[in-house]
């Protein structure tokens, strides 16, 4: 670590290091919130690559002083606006859509497994049986059509006699089965989800009190399903016999 | 509304920050006084090597060190770190030259001094 004291005043390799990697992160904050909320299952393989490329340039930005931060800045700044463009004309032209993020691959087709698309995607018989597994697919006669997605995942329809019974096969009643509304989230009320849901405080007040609960700042979550039953957890589990799923005693 | 302002102003307010604090190098180089002008401090050590008033000079080397250090804590963050090492150890060798009173080395130090601050700052 260099430091160097002038008049009062440091002159230090660490001071440099922190204010670039405060310009690095935020930069990158902001970058990655411009580039869209996709998860990273529904990346492609080329939003994947554009991440690592533009998250390496803003770590050589806080860490190589071989070089001012300016151009890891403009570096990351053109390689975002890049991807921003590649975005956009994926939106607005939907064959460059299908040339850049290429097309789903049907892999297996009424039963059938399509060798020649797999071997174009130089995907093999062992990635596609360990991609069923994962589907909880252990039978390949099971499978009716499996597609192999852009970000690489693999979508399966069973054959109609596999596929598990549902209740309207069974012509079974069911009930509406909507979102669950949180109502307090680390002791803190939401008002305006209550308002949401047509209840106001004093309905929490007293359902909590039905189930021993004195005080609001006792709960951790509270949700409302939409069949109306209130799921409360408080920061004090009674847990009688808590099952430990540990191996080693610790302490780590 | 103005969460909506804020939404947008913030981060680009943020980058305009950064972009600023990278290219402070360009603007915070020049002196804000005579204890920090270190271009006026180099020509004037020049003159004194030339004249072979190696007393002054000295007096002058240590000058141009001194401004170098001051300007240094201000544009540490947008110029190349090792310019700062270079330049700061290149006065110092001119400052060994003169108290040898080697004339050609004294210069060629002051030159590469001048060269390396020229460099501190400029985009290209």
């Amino acid at each position: 670590m260099q430091i160097m004291r002038i008049g009062g005043w440091m002159l230090s390799e660490t001071l440099v290091v922190m204010v670039r990697a405060v310009i690095g992160f935020f930069t990158l904050l902001i970058y990655t919130r411009m580039l869209g909320k996709q998860q990273l299952s529904q990346l492609t393989y080329f939003d994947y690559i554009l991440g690592i490329t533009i998250g390496s340039m803003a770590a050589a930005l806080t860490t190589d002083l071989s070089s001012t931060a300016w151009p890891h800045w403009v570096g990351l700044t053109a390689w975002t606006a890049a991807g921003l463009a590649m975005q956009w004309v994926t939106l607005k032209w939907r064959f460059a859509s299908k040339y850049i993020d290429g097309e789903p691959t049907v892999v297996i087709m009424n039963g059938k497994i399509m060798e020649g698309a797999m071997r174009k995607l130089r995907y093999r018989a062992s990635d596609l049986m360990e991609q069923l597994r994962v589907k909880d697919v252990f039978d390949i006669g099971e499978v009716e059509f499996a597609i192999l997605e852009t970000n690489g995942t693999l979508s399966v329809l069973r054959k109609t006699q596999f596929q598990p019974v549902t209740r309207s096969d069974m012509n079974v009643p069911t009930q509406y089965q909507g979102i669950g509304t949180e109502l307090i989230y680390s002791g803190v009320i939401f008002d305006q989800n209550l308002k949401q849901v047509h209840l106001d405080r004093s309905w929490l007040d007293a359902e909590l009190r039905k189930k021993g609960i004195a005080d609001s700042q006792d709960v951790f979550l509270a949700v409302l399903d939409t069949s109306g039953n209130l799921y409360v957890d408080t920061y004090r589990d009674r847990v009688e016999s808590p099952v430990d799923t540990g191996d080693f005693p610790g302490p780590y | 509304m103005l969460k909506r302002i804020l939404l947008v102003a913030l981060p680009v307010g943020l980058i305009a920050l950064f972009i600023a604090v990278m290219l402070s190098a360009a603007v915070l180089k020049h002196p804000l006084g005579s204890d920090d002008d270190v271009p006026a401090w180099l020509s004037r050590v020049e003159a004194q090597v030339m004249a072979e008033q190696w007393h002054e000079a000295l007096e002058g080397a240590q000058k141009l060190a001194d401004a170098f250090n001051r300007v240094t804590v201000r544009i540490q963050f947008s110029a190349q770190f090792h310019d700062i090492l270079d330049l700061r150890a290149a006065i110092s060798r001119a400052e060994g030259f003169v108290k040898a009173q080697n004339r050609a080395g004294a210069m060629a130090e002051l030159a590469e001094a001048k060269t390396l601050w020229d460099r501190i700052g400029s985009r290209h």
